[in-house]
């Protein structure tokens, strides 16, 4: 019986090890969107940049990270496998994610800031800004929690800028910036709650 | 106990050597032939052989790359990902299923 005991102690610590790695690439894809928002405000910072430099920078971003994220996705999918948290229909859940990213940009950079919302120019893309995340973010831990299971790391990472939105509507300046660090801010908790439940995973 | 003798003796991945490259590999995908010789403690001849095995069952892929130099290089098929899944599953099976009767 000792045996069994101490085979079963290894598989769990098996499925652990895995769990934790599953969770590393989730907090791996939020730094790496964190790391090319904050690449563009150190840029802004250093050069005069023109607002051209948006409609290159942006497209290359959207595809580094995309192609990043396709990748974690992939692995995703067989450490799902292994620990018996397959994600079902993969196909369809990764075409609902694209669709909540488009309907966060469509939305957040067309429609909302030309609704007149916020008290300012800057408020207006702030609250846009803003609003992409929550709906884009949102959108895709509702895939997720359909087809593979619920994600609670994910949540400050859509909470916290929802919350912001009618903070920044308010602000006369500066709210594209302050609209930027609270993204940061929740990224980073998202990245902390991934790793932290990295860690209790191998320690179970 | 007779029936985790069976399913070790049975499968593939009954052996240790083989369940830690697909268990190695799982998480990453691919990796170098020198970088599983280093985890799994084990001679390169000896790997080799149950790299061959594993290939030959449709669970790995053996290919060359350049690094530094040109290096062997391993990857999981998909039917690698689906067969150690099921086979962690069996285990785990069987492993209740003793404990339980035990108790």
């Amino acid at each position: 019986m000792e045996e069994v005991r101490e085979l079963k102690n290894v598989l769990e610590r098996v499925e652990g090890k895995l769990i934790a790695a599953g969770k590393m690439y989730g907090a791996m894809n939020f730094a790496v969107w964190l790391a090319i928002m904050l690449l563009y405000y150190v840029m802004l910072g250093i050069f005069d940049i023109p607002w051209q430099f948006n409609l290159i920078y942006w497209p290359a971003a959207f595809i580094v990270a995309t192609s990043f994220t396709g990748r974690v996705w992939e692995r995703l999918k067989r450490l799902g496998k292994a620990v018996d948290r397959e994600i079902e229909g993969s196909k369809i859940s990764g075409i609902l994610i694209m669709a909540s990213w488009i309907t966060g940009i469509i939305l957040g950079w067309g429609i909302i800031p030309r609704m007149g919302v916020g008290v300012s120019e800057g408020a207006a893309l702030a609250v846009g800004f803003l609003s992409f995340i929550t709906l884009s973010i949102f959108g895709m831990w509702l895939v997720f929690a359909r087809y593979s299971g619920v994600e609670r790391e994910i949540i400050p990472s859509f909470l916290i800028p929802a919350m912001g939105i009618p903070i920044a509507w308010n602000m006369e300046t500066g709210a594209m910036v302050w609209a930027g660090f609270t993204v940061a801010l929740s990224f980073t908790l998202t990245i902390l709650w991934y790793l932290h439940s990295a860690f209790k995973a191998i320690e179970r | 106990m007779e029936a985790l003798r069976e399913l070790s003796r049975n499968h593939t991945l009954g052996n240790p050597v083989r369940l830690g490259v697909m268990l190695y590999l799982l998480p990453r995908g691919r990796v170098l032939f020198r970088d599983l010789l280093e985890v799994l403690e084990v001679t390169p001849g000896n790997l080799d052989s149950h790299l061959k095995a594993l290939e030959k069952a449709g669970y790995i892929e053996i290919y060359k790359v350049i690094a530094d130099r040109p290096r062997t290089a391993v990857r999981i098929t998909e039917k690698g990902v689906k067969e150690t899944a099921e086979y962690l599953k069996s285990l785990r099976k069987v492993l209740d299923g003793i404990q339980s009767s035990s108790e």
